[in-house]
């Protein structure tokens, strides 16, 4: 059992500034991120893909916001020229925070439908971080100290709504890409709307020089946002590693039958996924052996993997840290 | 622009061979990513030579201040990287298991004497970023540093802490003005443990309504200043 402290926001008439910012849509790499929403895609795109913030939909649905925003500033009591629609974007490996400023609200007559935030050359440097992602809050803020009242915020840098989108990059460590299960992709594999998961394996999975392309993890986009919004948790983590286990289940048996159809030996497909795999789940070199006999034992795992996969399976399991904890802890509460 | 890097895995299995005192070749375990020219770490050598010496002639037991005095040059050394490589979890683990191996274990010194990965682990492992040695040791460097001085990563006394408690963890380390009004703080009049934790709780809360990184570095020293008496 655990207790957390809570901080009221003790202020009135902010409704109108939060109803606006939950229209806000981030546009990202030709997806529709709505507010408090979480994308998943891949590094390339997490450091390349043009970023845009929707305001609205249409010029109608933006007249509509600025009269909420105009209302929310009368209910609110707060002078337009006291505040600003920024965007605060953030990385979290790196702790890199660029803020844009967007739009005094005394110029609301200015606001755009849409406001561009990253391109693929221009960038804020926490778009530029591949492996951490990057989260984007568009705030309405007070832009500076105003008289003390009940009820009102005053301290300068308070926000007054907020609406937040969180782009995740696939996992680098597992090698291969974690994709979104959408409409589109389960039209393309054939999948019903129950699906959560589905593991795609390429033909040509042992060729030599595939990377984690081979393989693509596609996991219902819903369950997906939900995982990258709160990564951390024991939960997640034990859904993550169990994700991982799935997905090298599915790609170990492809690899068996494929060795079952032709016979390859470690050396054939040690730069493959599979290879890598089968070389961290391996017995360690023992000191006095040659490499010519630590060859003969990374192909008795190709041939253990071709004849035995469940086996090869359970080294993986075995080899997920903490797996066991985040289990424990999801299963009977206990922390790890 | 190209670098090395180790995946987790691999960086488990050359961690556990040299503290069972083989010798490895880590360079030859790396791969490479990024594109272009290869990432010059030569520069990297001046921080490794400074930490053997500092290593070697600390008196008494704030390990932290050395980390602290390090801080500075290994920002310097790699500011001008490219964000990619930086952020990668993978090159923050072959500089520890590389260039920094000595440096990260007698840090870590306990941890790393039980030879139980679960337990040091997180000090090699770059996607612990706040736990990695490295990694956090170059954050400490940019938080810190301004106008090339970065005097403050050690100006507080055994600040391990201050720095990975009540700055890197939390959100104090996303707004470096913050982070350094902090330090100034503690480094004028030292708060204890239990004075610290609740005076970085209030600084936690105000994140809660406003957002600190629309603050200037002026208003942050008055702010942590205020924050400090009540």
């Amino acid at each position: 059992m655990s207790s957390e402290m809570r901080v009221v926001r003790p202020f009135r008439g902010l409704d109108g500034f939060q109803k606006f910012l939950d229209g806000v849509e981030l546009h990202v790499d030709g997806n529709v991120m709505e507010a408090g929403s979480g994308l998943t895609i891949s590094r390339g795109a997490v450091t390349t893909s043009a970023v845009e913030i929707q305001l609205a939909p249409t010029d109608e649905a933006l007249e509509k916001g600025v009269d909420e925003l105009r209302s929310a500033l009368e209910a609110s009591g707060l002078p337009a020229e006291s505040v600003e629609l920024v965007a605060v974007s953030s990385t979290p490996r790196l702790r890199l925070v660029h803020v844009d400023r967007l739009l005094m609200l005394d110029r609301l007559e200015e606001l755009p439908l849409a406001i561009k935030i990253a391109g693929t050359a221009d960038r804020p440097q926490p778009l530029l971080a591949p492996w951490g992602g990057y989260r984007i809050d568009v705030l309405a803020v007070l832009t500076n100290d105003l008289d003390e009242m009940p009820l009102r915020p005053w301290r300068k840098g308070t926000w007054l709504g907020r609406a937040r989108f969180q782009v995740s990059s696939q996992s680098g460590d597992h090698g291969f890409p974690t994709l979104p299960l959408t409409k589109e992709k389960r039209v393309e594999f054939h999948l019903s709307d129950d699906v959560l998961r589905y593991v795609h394996v390429a033909e040509d999975l042992l060729d030599q020089d595939q990377g984690g392309e081979a393989v693509e993890l596609y996991v219902d986009e819903t369950l997906l946002a939900h995982l990258s919004m709160s990564p951390n948790s024991d939960a997640a983590r034990s859904f993550q590693a169990q994700l991982f286990l799935d997905t090298m289940t599915a790609v170990l048996y492809s690899a068996s039958r494929m060795l079952s159809q032709e016979p390859r030996t470690f050396d054939d497909i040690k730069d493959t996924l599979v290879g890598r795999v089968l070389e961290g789940i391996a017995p360690p070199k023992d000191k006095g052996a040659s490499a010519e006999q630590y060859a003969t034992v990374l192909d008795q795992q190709v041939d253990q993997l071709r004849d035995r996969p469940a086996l090869v399976v359970a080294s993986v399991e075995a080899g997920i840290g903490k797996f066991r904890e985040y289990l424990k802890s999801t299963l009977v509460g206990v922390t790890a | 622009m190209k670098y090395p890097a180790l995946s987790s895995r691999k960086v488990r299995s050359i961690a556990d061979e040299l503290l069972s005192g083989s010798a490895v070749d880590v360079d030859a375990m790396v791969v490479w990513r990024g594109e272009g020219d290869l990432l010059d770490l030569q520069a990297l050598d001046v921080v490794v030579q400074q930490a053997n010496q500092e290593m070697v002639a600390l008196v008494g037991s704030d390990r932290d201040s050395v980390e602290g005095r390090l801080a500075g040059p290994l920002f310097e050394c790699l500011q001008e990287s490219q964000i990619e490589t930086l952020d990668d979890p993978g090159f923050w683990a072959y500089l520890s298991v590389s260039k920094f191996w000595e440096f990260v274990v007698w840090r870590e010194r306990n941890a790393f004497a039980s030879k139980d990965y679960l337990k040091y682990g997180k000090y090699v492992d770059g996607r612990n970023w706040s736990e990695c040695v490295l990694h956090r040791t170059y954050l400490r460097g940019r938080l810190a540093t301004v106008d090339g001085d970065s005097s403050l990563a050690a100006a507080v006394e055994k600040g391990t802490d201050l720095w990975r408690s009540h700055i890197l963890r939390v959100r104090t380390s996303t707004a470096p003005g913050l982070a350094r009004a902090v330090v100034k703080e503690q480094a004028a009049d030292r708060m204890d443990t239990k004075v610290l934790r609740s005076y970085a709780k209030r600084i936690n809360r105000m994140w809660t309504n406003v957002d600190l990184e629309l603050w200037n570095d002026e208003d942050l020293e008055a702010l942590v200043n205020g924050l400090r008496d009540v």
